[in-house]
């Protein structure tokens, strides 16, 4: 067979959508397609495999109204002072010294004994039916203010960046305790069994105070952590193969782990089987009794 | 808990545990002139106070209604000192000096400062009481309540039934706070026997009587102390009306409708482990020690028979990961394969755990619950230089140090007696906390979070116990209150925190050579002038007849705006905490104590809260004065600076010492260091340096500044600049080298100069020549010598030895303090919000503290490795259990309280923590038991049945099989692919990792991962750099903790990250790589050869025909592909399109082949998992 002739081969096999997803995936998002795909062909046969492990779906408390949650966490971001929060007493006693009484027992480090107060730097209007305040810089905002929900009964004590940011990520300021996207997995579950159910991106000129903490599991089973995406290259680290292969040996590597059949049943491995479809095919390790079709 | 009243008292004084230190005798009432007890005292103690004290409702364990009973006191201190009233808790109370400790609790019924005066007048003249007088509430009070009851709602006339009608009433409106959850006044109304003995209040039913029951007072609003329900509506008359009717009418409460209360000081885990007498079993044959014995009778009862043997290449494999975390070799498999002699076994065991990867392995474990981690954590996560902890941990192992002994030198090593380096290295362990040094911290509230961190580590690392719920109140389910918790944390409460320089033990020995030598140089001189001695009085006297200019300290207050932290300690110096910028300018505002100051002082002072214990805060305590200036009141609204004459110092660096690399600033100057003059000099390229080299740098300095013109008057106001610009360009870095505790003084002496001798020198002087031990008058001379002009030579030698002294590295430690300090309980676990002063003591429901121990970490440390600890043996045989087969006897191994999970054997649980103390707490004592086990040989495969009946093999029916930890997947990679480097210990590796990562903004602070070249990349996993913002992510993927917190049991998760780490990450291909090499070199000359080769490094085992045949179509193929050109055969070998030699007698082709392969057989799930 000369080069031309395998290519083509090759190229006539791509045309089958549900062999390319199949047997292609070099990333997780052809994978999860792929295994969706299966799912819509064989509906009864997936129902059959309900997921278990850890990030089988769970039914939620209350029905649920919102189909995924995407939080952006933007610390750095202007105050809430001169945002969501308009404070008219500080408009008021702008550049005085706060009242004596107000700090007395207060202890934290950044308090000059001759800061002065400081009023919002822009102006607020009252926008839509709810008549939330909001400032001038948030033009775009105002015109869909009752589409959103602003919380102002949140308060925090703690005063620097880290713990802060891991407070407002895990409910402690003291590490050790899961993330919001943590809890959520674990409560739901996740739908789809082939990509991570908690992802993170980070952006800007710094990353959060804190680090990985902001988005761990905590005291909940490492499977629930967020992984963290990039931005550029690969989506998710370790993705790529190593150079010099140009087409992954998909189809022999599945082939050889059949024929290894093991005889292996554990909890690791009772919970490996369902992670089996997230993993290229390229890439599965692990022993594969039920070879899946 | 009664028994430290007695005990503390001593202390109580030596460490003046001072309540008293609070209080303003200024703010009391003055004492009345006069008084009469039965006019005066008697009925204000009736109407305030007897209520609530008295025999029967002792509120707070007090009572007055007898002067006894009074002078006794109550369950924190004693109430009243007998003549002194200023000093008596109880008018402290009674004047609400004491938050928290208002009495009476109203503010309503508070006491005048007449009635104050009263009791203090009282209690001056010695608190007389007229014989056998008790003190009864007051009739007042009766009479008022008599009138009350009238208003209350009749009692329903119906027979009411406790069940239906009434526990619904209790259900609605009373167990949330008088329930399962909460009992308030510690009454519960689900509880029969509370419900008719009563809470703190005394009964609160009398049967019959409903109108003289509390229970019907509170709900119908006639107590003083508010009505009940507290929270939501009152109960409605009929209610009312019912309850009444239930009383009246005998108030029938069924036991069916009581709830049952445990005990839960009766938990089996606060009782110390007995052996129970060992099982009999059927199947004797099975059995290969005891362990099995108590597994086999679990089996026998629920008629499950245990698994057959694993086989000889299973069980190596099998017991190689689990005592040394490396796969066998082949050499070592082939061996025990041919070894046919009936200990061959035991022998494998012997030989595993003399291997020091032993200690690797299991120090590994015990890294987990420590928190070990390289950074600091929080927003900065600066390096941290802890290293030599983590190697005394797998050294500790290693030499199977007794597990007391490991616990105690962790806690209180350098509170032992003489205490060795190492001893004081391991007391890291509590330092492993993390450490906030953000802007704008304040250092005393991460001190505490590190507290609370410590007792967490401590409750779940070796007590196994949730003891960290107790930070802000006590514990729900386990009878661990918060005083207990405040107790255990007023041990660990005295400590300063620094780093401590330390030496390899090459070292020692180098610096041991070195300090011989210098000695026989020294002697060398004092033999060759016999008259020394003479000699050095005569310069001794003549020093102490120059007079020392009179240096007066100055008070000196911050008055810069960044964001290093200054706490001022008792001398009057400043302490330097919390962030530090690398450059600053710090400031400080002071006032001329006197006319005519002629010139000022700076002291640079060691303290063991600094690195190498200062006197500054760079990495090796070292520090840079840049310039030294003095601001005065601005002219012409310019700064204005007086103009400063000469500078005088005990010592300075070599002019133009170039600064250290970890300061270099990114400006491209000529940064340097150098004698005093360069702080005055004006430039800020150059600094006053002091770094006398290692060995001499870590001690005090002075410099003298004096000034052109004396400063006239006295009160004059002056702003001090000690500008310091000598720092890194990274102040997220180990960069910093600011001044860490100095002090300022002024004199008028004219033209003063710095004292050119040391501190030290001098506190030896002091010493009468007479009582001076030899070492003392050695180390004068060694001063002394330096200054004989004529001995230049013999003291240019001895500094050119000085200059061999190797450098050492620091690592963190706890220095003890000697002023105690003061600890509270903080009222909801809030640094801010201190409560009543505690002292230390320990968890009254396990074993007691000796009654003599003194209040030291070192009677905490002895108090946890008691042979009566009932939780500590268990916990550690607990979790050693665990790592061998995946789940713990108790599976919540950090927590043997009420709601962790009982015991799965618990005789064997019992019987493995007996044996462990009984054999000296030998950790490889324990393992030779288990893994001697037949439980532990048995072969892991399971039928569906088994597997549906027990998954978690609690049950044992077989052997364990797991995937292993993070770092042995890593460990099983480099050692198969022969790329591993065996070398231990030292500073952590940086292996290859995406850069991206330690960089914002996937970090906050850029971080310095420099990629290891050469054999530091291949170290074992342990030695890898954990960061813990960024975590090593091939660890993180496999599930190794993070450092942020102790962690007693590892998660195992499975996701396809892990799979694309070993296929895809960069040392894993380069494993792969390596591995081919190795097969084609070593492998044999045919591919199947080559393949059995491979199945046997790998994965500890031959190939089956359909494996081998298997793996030798996918060579072939692959070596079809790169024929093809799919694949270019260099880059897949090399990772590079370089052509390095390939071995003798292959093609680049082949060599790219077996790549292919290794990498698929590292892929196998077998290759990272415990068979």
């Amino acid at each position: 067979m000369t080069k031309l002739e395998h290519f083509l081969r090759e190229y006539q096999q791509q045309i089958t959508r549900r062999w390319f997803f199949k047997q292609c995936g070099v990333g997780l998002g052809s994978i999860a397609l792929g295994s969706l795909l299966q799912q819509e062909l064989a509906p009864a046969a997936h129902a059959a495999a309900a997921p278990s492990g850890p990030m089988a779906p769970k039914a939620p408390p209350l029905p649920a109204r919102a189909k995924r949650v995407i939080y952006l966490f933007q610390a750095g971001a202007p105050s809430h002072l001169d945002l969501f929060d308009y404070k008219p007493q500080l408009e008021k006693f702008n550049g005085t010294l706060p009242p004596a009484d107000l700090l007395k027992g207060y202890r934290a480090a950044f308090i000059n004994p001759n800061s002065t107060l400081l009023a919002p730097k822009y102006k607020f209007a009252k926008y839509g039916q709810s008549g939330a305040e909001l400032s001038e810089i948030l033009p775009h905002l105002s015109k869909v203010v009752d589409d959103i929900t602003i919380v102002k009964s949140m308060q925090t004590d703690a005063f620097n960046h880290a713990p802060a940011q891991i407070f407002m990520n895990t409910g402690s300021t003291q590490f050790g305790r899961p993330s919001m996207g943590a809890w959520t997995t674990y409560g739901l579950g996740s739908e789809s069994q082939d990509l991570p159910g908690y992802v993170v991106f980070s952006t800007g000129t710094k990353g959060t105070s804190g680090g990985a903490a902001n988005w761990g599991s905590g005291f909940l089973p490492t499977a629930f952590q967020g992984v963290p995406f990039r931005g550029q290259g690969d989506p998710v680290l370790y993705l790529s193969n190593p150079g010099g292969d140009r087409r992954p040996g998909a189809a022999r590597f599945a082939r050889f782990h059949s024929a290894t059949e093991t005889r292996c049943i554990s909890p690791t491995w009772a919970i490996r089987r369902f992670t089996h479809a997230l993993i290229p095919s390229s890439s599965r390790t692990g022993c594969n009794r039920a070879r899946r079709s | 808990m009664t028994h430290f009243r007695s005990l503390w008292t001593l202390p109580l004084v030596l460490f003046s545990w001072t309540a008293l230190a609070d209080i303003d005798p200024a703010k009391l009432p003055p004492a009345a002139e006069s008084f009469d007890f039965t006019h005066d005292v008697q009925p204000l103690l009736e109407s305030k106070c007897v209520e609530c004290h008295r025999e029967g409702k002792h509120k707070g364990q007090f009572r007055i209604d007898t002067r006894e009973q009074m002078m006794k006191g109550g369950e924190d201190s004693i109430a009243v000192v007998e003549g002194k009233s200023v000093e008596s808790p109880l008018i402290h109370y009674v004047a609400r000096l004491v938050e928290d400790m208002n009495m009476p609790p109203k503010s309503e019924q508070a006491l005048t400062p007449k009635e104050i005066g009263v009791l203090r007048a009282w209690i001056d003249h010695g608190a007389p009481w007229p014989k056998d007088v008790v003190l009864a509430p007051s009739r007042a009070n009766d009479a008022k309540m008599t009138a009350a009851l009238a208003s209350l709602p009749p009692a329903a006339t119906r027979q009411v039934d406790f069940v239906k009608d009434i526990q619904p009433i209790f259900q609605n409106a009373c167990y949330e706070c008088h329930g399962p959850r909460k009992q308030e006044a510690e009454f519960r109304l689900d509880h029969k026997p509370t419900v008719m003995k009563g809470g703190e209040l005394g009964p609160a039913i009398v049967p019959g009587k409903s109108a003289d029951s509390l229970l019907v007072q509170f709900v119908g609003g006639l107590r003083e102390e508010g009505v009940m329900p507290k929270k939501g509506p009152r109960l409605t008359a009929e209610q009312i009306g019912l309850l009444r009717a239930w009383i009246d009418q005998g108030a029938d409460f069924p036991d069916a409708a009581s709830v049952v209360i445990k005990d839960n000081r009766d938990h089996w885990a606060f009782k110390p482990p007995v052996k129970a007498p060992l099982p009999t079993v059927k199947n004797k044959a099975w059995v290969r020690n005891d362990i099995d014995r108590f597994v086999l009778a679990r089996l026998e009862r629920e008629g499950l028979p245990p698994s057959p043997e694993a086989s000889k290449e299973t069980l190596l494999r099998r017991l190689a990961l689990d005592l040394t975390g490396l796969p066998p070799t082949t050499e070592e498999l082939a061996a025990f394969l041919h070894d046919d002699s009936p200990d061959a076994y035991q022998k494998q065991v012997e030989r595993l755990l003399a291997s020091p990867h032993y200690g690797e392995r299991w120090g590994r474990h015990w890294l987990d619950v420590a928190r070990y981690a390289d950074s600091d954590g929080y927003e900065k996560d600066k390096p941290r230089w802890i290293w030599f902890y983590r190697d005394w941990v797998i050294n500790a192992f290693n030499h199977d140090m007794p597990y007391d002994e490991f616990v105690l030198e962790q806690i209180a090593g350098d509170q032992l007696p003489h205490p060795t380096q190492d001893q004081i290295v391991a007391t890291g362990f509590l330092r492993n906390s993390l450490l906030n040094e953000e802007g704008g911290v304040d250092p005393e509230q991460f001190r505490m979070e590190e507290m609370f961190d410590r007792l967490d580590t401590l409750g779940k690392a070796v007590l196994g116990l949730g003891v960290n719920c107790c930070q802000c109140h006590n514990h729900k389910y386990d009878p661990f209150s918060q005083e207990e918790y405040y107790r255990l944390f007023a041990f660990l409460n005295n400590d300063n925190e620094g780093a401590r320089t330390v030496y390899t033990t090459e070292q020692w020995k180098k610096i041991g050579a070195l300090q011989g030598k210098i000695h026989d140089d020294e002697m060398g001189l004092q033999q060759a002038h016999p008259d020394w001695r003479e000699r050095m009085n005569a310069w001794e006297d003549a020093l102490k007849a120059e007079t020392q200019p009179e240096w007066k300290v100055v008070e000196i207050a911050n008055a810069g705006d960044n964001s290093q932290r200054y706490t001022e300690l008792k001398d009057k110096s400043l302490l330097a905490q919390g962030y530090a910028p690398t450059k600053l300018d710090a400031i400080f505002k002071c006032t001329m104590p006197t006319a005519g100051v002629t010139a000022f002082r700076l002291e640079l002072l060691n303290d063991t809260n600094l690195p190498a214990n200062g006197p500054g805060r760079s990495f090796k305590g070292t520090c840079a004065l840049t310039e030294f200036q003095v601001e005065t009141a601005p002219k012409d609204g310019k700064k204005s600076f007086l103009k400063i004459a000469s500078a005088t110092a005990d010592f300075g660096d070599a002019p133009n010492s170039p600064v250290e690399s970890n300061f270099e600033d990114k400006s491209g100057k000529t940064r340097v260091t150098g004698p005093i003059d360069y702080a005055i000099d004006g430039k800020e390229e150059t600094a006053w340096g002091m770094d006398a080299g290692p060995g001499r740098r870590n001690v005090p300095h002075e410099a003298v500044f004096v000034m052109e013109n004396p400063i006239a008057d006295a009160g004059t106001e002056l702003t001090i600049h000690l500008k310091q610009m000598h720092g890194g360009w990274n102040s997220d870095d180990l960069m910093t080298n600011n001044l860490g505790r100095f002090r300022i003084s002024v004199c008028t002496a004219a033209a003063p100069k710095a004292d050119a001798v040391p501190k030290r020198v001098r506190q030896l002087l002091d010493i009468p020549r007479a009582q001076r031990t030899e070492a003392q008058t050695a180390e004068i001379f060694s001063y002394w010598r330096r200054t004989v002009p004529e001995w230049k030579e013999a003291d240019a030698q001895i500094a050119a030895l000085w200059k061999e002294h190797p450098e050492g590295k620091t690592t963190l430690v706890l220095n003890a303090r000697t002023q105690l300090r003061e600890t509270h309980l903080l009222k909801r676990g809030d640094w801010l919000k201190p409560g009543k002063p505690v002292r230390p003591g320990v968890l009254s429901v396990l074993n007691p503290l000796p009654a003599d121990a003194p209040p030291t970490r070192l009677s905490l440390a002895h108090w946890l490795v008691d042979r009566r600890a009932p939780t500590t043996a268990r916990v550690m045989v607990n979790r050693i259990w665990q790592s061998y087969f995946g789940i713990g006897i108790v599976a919540t191994p950090e927590d043997f309280g009420t709601q962790g999970e009982a015991p799965s054997h618990p005789e064997l649980l019992d019987y493995l923590a007996c044996e462990f103390m009984d054999h000296g707490w030998s950790i490889k004592y324990l393992q030779r038991l288990i893994v001697n086990s037949a439980t532990y040989r048995q072969n892991s495969k399971v039928t569906p049945e088994l597997y549906q009946r027990d998954q978690y093999n609690r049950l044992l029916a077989r052997g364990p099989r797991f995937r292993v930890d993070g770092e042995i997947v890593r460990d099983i990679q480099l050692s198969v692919s022969g790329l591993l480097n065996p070398e231990m210990g030292g500073m952590p590796t940086m292996p290859p990792a995406p850069l991206f990562l330690f960089q914002p903004p996937a970090s906050y602070a850029p971080f310095p991962w420099v990629e290891a070249v050469g054999p530091e990349r291949y170290r074992r996993a342990v030695y890898t750099w954990r960061r813990r913002s960024t975590p090593y992510p091939m660890l993180q993927t496999f599930d190794a903790p993070d450092g942020n917190t102790v962690c007693a049991r590892r998660s195992r998760s499975n996701t396809p990250l892990q799979a694309l780490t070993t296929l895809n990450e960069t040392v894993a291909i380069e494993a792969a790589r390596a591995f081919a090499r190795h097969v084609l070199e070593e492998g044999g000359k045919s591919d199947a050869e080559r393949i059995d080769y491979a199945y046997r490094r790998a994965l500890s085992r031959e190939p089956n025909a359909a494996e081998r045949e298997e793996i030798l179509s996918l060579l072939t193929k692959q070596q079809q592909r790169i024929a093809e050109g799919w694949i270019d055969p260099w880059e897949l070998a090399t990772g590079q399109r370089e052509r390095p030699a390939v071995p003798a007698g292959t093609t680049p082709a082949q060599l790219a082949a077996y790549t292919v392969v290794s990498r698929v057989l590292l892929n196998l799930d077998e290759a990272i998992t415990k068979e």
